[in-house]
């Protein structure tokens, strides 16, 4: 997070975990075709010759005005692939809130717990716990045919009911809006809440 | 005047505060006659630049120097040379580019031509690294009051949802 006073902007950083081709960067990909121009950076994506992140994607939004307060959002996703452990370490610095994108297909449920305990344990060491820290989950591709229940998925990752989840078919745009509205709306009452433990 | 504060995580700066980083910048900026400098925190967000060059996206490449800063400093830490500064340089044909740590919170980019001296600009670049570093070093002892009164009350994050939805086109 970043607070600039004299421009009276807040910076927030969110990014997009999850397993290797789960749909994090056609996340990003839908929030830039859906937002015009004015109000986003262009989409900067890092990636290897196969069209896989390398290192990550950002993407920046500009928020209207919000009781003088100009909110700004920094959206990053990781690399899913096994191999890149330590840019996604890099890529978690900082950030303000993560949105897990969890992949609905039957044989992609290890890749799912395996993706979300790296990630709790990248968070922890950065002296975060999942508990209080802004999480949103979106399970992606629920238009393929044999997608895991919510349930079963939820009980692969171990989530608790507290940590809202979204259905998602990210290629149509189905849930992305929503799983990003969800995760902003986390942040700020974190922010809220920490700005207010720090004035005390 | 709000006095200098910071959040549990991140950064804040106070107008002061801003206010002498800018004054850093602009110095840099004329004596490396640089074609871009600009400041960024470790995390990637853009905090302000200045040059000749104003036809570069600031916050994706904000982005960038942090990630390519971050990148070079685990990799030194992974070999085993890990440094007290990191300070990357790039040689290219027209240009030397230069991104520096400026203190635990900052990163700093400068592009300025090959003509410059790149001992001098090595030079300018730490000297400017060592005072970005001074003005948002925490003051010992100092309480660091946070911008309550900047965040608006109430229901903030309904606020930002709804902002989120006004920004969707279909």
């Amino acid at each position: 997070m970043y607070i600039n006073y004299t421009r009276r902007e807040i910076t927030v950083k969110v990014v997009y975990y999850g397993p290797a081709l789960g749909g994090k960067t056609t996340n990003l990909i839908q929030i830039h075709d859906h937002v015009s121009g004015n109000q986003r950076s262009e989409l900067i994506s890092l990636k290897t010759a196969e069209d896989r992140t390398l290192f990550f994607d950002f993407l920046e939004l500009q928020l209207g005005k919000i009781g003088g307060l100009t909110p700004r959002v920094q959206l990053y996703t990781v690399p899913g692939q096994a191999r890149y452990e330590a840019s996604r370490r890099l890529v978690l610095r900082g950030a303000d809130g993560v949105v897990f994108v969890g992949d609905s297909q039957p044989d992609r449920q290890k890749e799912n717990l395996e993706s979300w305990l790296g990630m709790t344990q990248h968070l922890a060491g950065y002296g975060i716990e999942l508990q209080g820290f802004p999480v949103v989950v979106q399970l992606n591709k629920r238009d393929l045919p044999g997608a895991v229940g919510v349930d079963l998925f939820r009980r692969t990752i171990n989530l608790n009911g507290d940590t809202p989840l979204f259905e998602a078919v990210a290629l149509d745009c189905r849930g992305v809006r929503e799983t990003l509205r969800a995760i902003m709306e986390r942040v700020v009452v974190r922010l809220k809440r920490e700005i207010s433990a720090s004035a005390a | 005047m709000v006095d200098h504060g910071d959040v549990a995580s991140g950064l804040s700066l106070s107008p002061l505060q801003e206010k002498a980083l800018e004054a850093v910048l602009v110095q840099l900026a004329a004596k490396s006659s640089a074609a871009l400098v600009l400041l960024s925190t470790r995390t990637g967000h853009y905090i302000s630049s200045r040059g000749t060059r104003h036809d570069v996206d600031t916050a994706g490449l904000a982005s960038l120097v942090a990630a390519d800063l971050a990148a070079s400093q685990y990799i030194t830490d992974m070999v085993d040379a890990t440094e007290s500064h990191t300070m990357i340089l790039r040689e290219g044909e027209r240009h030397t580019t230069l991104i520096a740590e400026a203190g635990p919170s900052l990163v700093l980019l400068v592009v300025a031509s090959r003509e410059v001296p790149l001992g001098w600009i090595r030079m300018l670049v730490q000297g400017a690294s060592q005072r970005m570093a001074e003005i948002t070093r925490p003051a010992p002892g100092r309480a660091m009051p946070a911008p309550a009164a900047m965040v608006p009350g109430g229901e903030f994050a309904d606020l930002v949802g709804q902002a989120i939805d006004d920004l969707w086109t279909e």
